[in-house]
């Protein structure tokens, strides 16, 4: 006899989310009933409670909308590579979502900065990113 | 006029360990207890409620309000914790005056402690706290990270300086400079300069824009008592009474603020509008009393830019003016228009864990009851108590007001 668990971290929303992360694809969780955007993926639409909410596809540019430059080395996968730019991107087609900044001088670096989304490996789950256009 | 739908405070105590003489959670707690019932001259099978906030980060067990009645041997009819992050501490305020109101236990002992010296993580076990498992901690954000994304929009929007925040370090390192507990209370006064020339910790925020830890250990506590029945009890010191309260959640995670256009606190930045607008408007409100009002303000705020936001949004001056407001002076201990964190508040007295919202509580105790430990406010009649939590993410306001201010 097998018995269904539910990992209370991974609901199904974020499982096709990662799925997706893992192909290189940025996808934002959406309501099909009231089309809001939101982030990140919850088990229902935040403003209506929906259970219709779907990832579509964004192309992956945005604007800085904040930054922070990480100097701690406390992080137990990040703390060996500081200085390291935590962010929060405005999609130019969708929510602001949270990603780091790569491939940057974080000392150049300003709020309103046009970023496009990449992808990097962390601890072997592919994640987006962004860095500077 | 007295009447059953107002709740009193009737004694308080505070327990400090030293770097020198370390104590555990439970030991501090005793002490603040015997010092609340003593000053109370309540017995203490007299009382009917307890309450604490979340476990001490050094002692994790959960469930701390029990593991806590059963060691001091009490018996409540009313117990839980209260845990609205941190900022629940302050929440007790309101939970024990809704039970000493409705009549469902009387008196009602709240109580905190912490020891940082004793934590098994020097980091306090920070790595992972208060950040998304799967959304945020992957890309190595970390709690000071996720309250500078919150400075880097003051900057933004506001035009908010880093000499401005450190004007918050500098202010603190001036009130807390007399406090015989406060962590950086013999290391002399600070400079806008120092602070700027800090190690960076997380940018904007350098070092001195944080909150150390320490002191090595504290515990405080309350006896609160419908204002009715306080008058049975042979109480030390004045009747403090709680005009108001009000508590307000907007969000958890940081990452999770910025979407969610619908919140009530509803603004075109909403890292930068917290939900301190809303809960102390409510607790403005029952009080019947503004800004104007306050004498004295013991405010959470853990990062200096948080202080700017709240300064703003508990109505001590206008939004986004807080970085002018303290650069000409605003919170200065010499001179200042707000009496502002007078044990030297988070950046001087520091957090020795879950119980600096305790003491940030009792020091407004103290100072209406007139018996501060460092820095005196003279003839402190209203003061307002405000606890942020985690990432802005909840808010507690308390005003008090010492016994015979009018409301």
């Amino acid at each position: 006899m097998t018995t269904e668990t539910a990992d209370p971290l991974h609901w199904p929303l974020v499982t096709e989310y990662l799925d997706y992360a893992a192909d290189g694809r940025l996808m934002v969780p959406e309501c099909r009933d009231c089309e809001e955007a939101h982030f990140p993926p919850r088990v229902v639409c935040p403003y209506c409670l929906s259970s219709s909410v779907e990832l579509r596809e964004s192309d992956g540019h945005g604007t800085l909308y904040s930054f922070s430059v990480v100097h701690l080395e406390y992080h137990p996968t990040w703390g060996n590579e500081t200085p390291y730019v935590n962010a929060l991107v405005s999609l130019d087609d969708g929510p602001t979502v949270f990603a780091n900044v790569v491939d940057c001088d974080p000392a150049s670096l300003s709020v309103g900065d046009s970023l496009t989304v990449t992808f990097e490996a962390i601890e072997e789950q592919l994640l987006p990113m962004f860095r500077p256009d | 006029m007295v009447s059953t739908s107002t709740a009193s405070i009737i004694g308080w105590g505070e327990a400090y360990a030293t770097d020198d003489d370390p104590k555990a959670p439970l030991e501090l707690a005793g002490e603040a207890i015997r010092e609340t019932l003593d000053r109370a001259g309540v017995e203490k099978d007299e009382v009917e409620g307890f309450l604490t906030g979340w476990a001490p980060m050094a002692d994790h067990r959960p469930r701390y309000n029990n593991i806590m009645s059963s060691h001091f041997n009490l018996t409540p009819s009313f117990s839980t914790t209260v845990t609205f992050h941190s900022a629940g501490v302050i929440s007790m305020f309101k939970y024990a005056a809704m039970a000493v109101t409705m009549g469902i236990a009387d008196p009602v002992l709240c109580v905190q402690s912490d020891a940082a010296a004793s934590f098994d993580d020097p980091s306090g076990g920070m790595a992972g706290t208060d950040v998304d498992p799967v959304f945020e901690d992957p890309y190595g954000l970390v709690y000071p990270s996720a309250m500078a994304l919150i400075a880097r929009r003051q900057m933004a929007e506001f035009g908010v300086t880093r000499e401005q925040m450190a004007e918050v370090a500098v202010a603190a390192r001036e009130w807390g400079m007399d406090h015989p507990h406060a962590t950086f209370g013999d290391a002399g006064p600070l400079t806008v300069q120092e602070v700027l020339d800090a190690p960076p910790v997380a940018e904007p925020l350098g070092l001195y824009d944080c909150v150390p830890w320490g002191p090595a250990g504290t515990g405080g506590a309350f006896l609160v008592t419908s204002t009715e029945n306080a008058a049975s009890y042979d109480f030390d010191g004045p009747r403090i009474d709680i005009l108001g309260t009000g508590e307000y959640s907007t969000h958890e995670y940081v990452s999770a603020r910025p979407s969610l256009r619908t919140a009530a606190v509803s603004a075109p930045d909403q890292l930068t509008h917290t939900g301190a607008q809303e809960s102390s408007r409510r607790a403005y409100e029952q009080a019947g009393l503004g800004p104007d009002d306050v004498d004295v303000a013991e405010v959470t705020y853990l990062f200096s830019n948080i202080a700017l936001l709240l300064l703003e949004d508990l109505g001590f001056c206008e939004k986004g003016q807080a970085g002018e407001f303290v650069e000409n002076g605003g919170i200065a201990r010499e001179g200042g228009e707000l009496a502002f964190n007078t044990h030297g508040g988070d950046l001087t007295f520091g957090q020795p864990g879950v119980s600096l919202w305790m003491n940030t509580a009792v020091e407004c105790l103290r100072q209406i009851s007139g018996e501060p430990l460092g820095a005196s406010v003279s003839d402190a009649e209203i003061g307002l108590v405000h606890g942020m939590g985690s990432t802005c993410a909840c808010h507690s306001t308390v005003l008090l007001g010492r016994e015979g201010r009018a409301r």
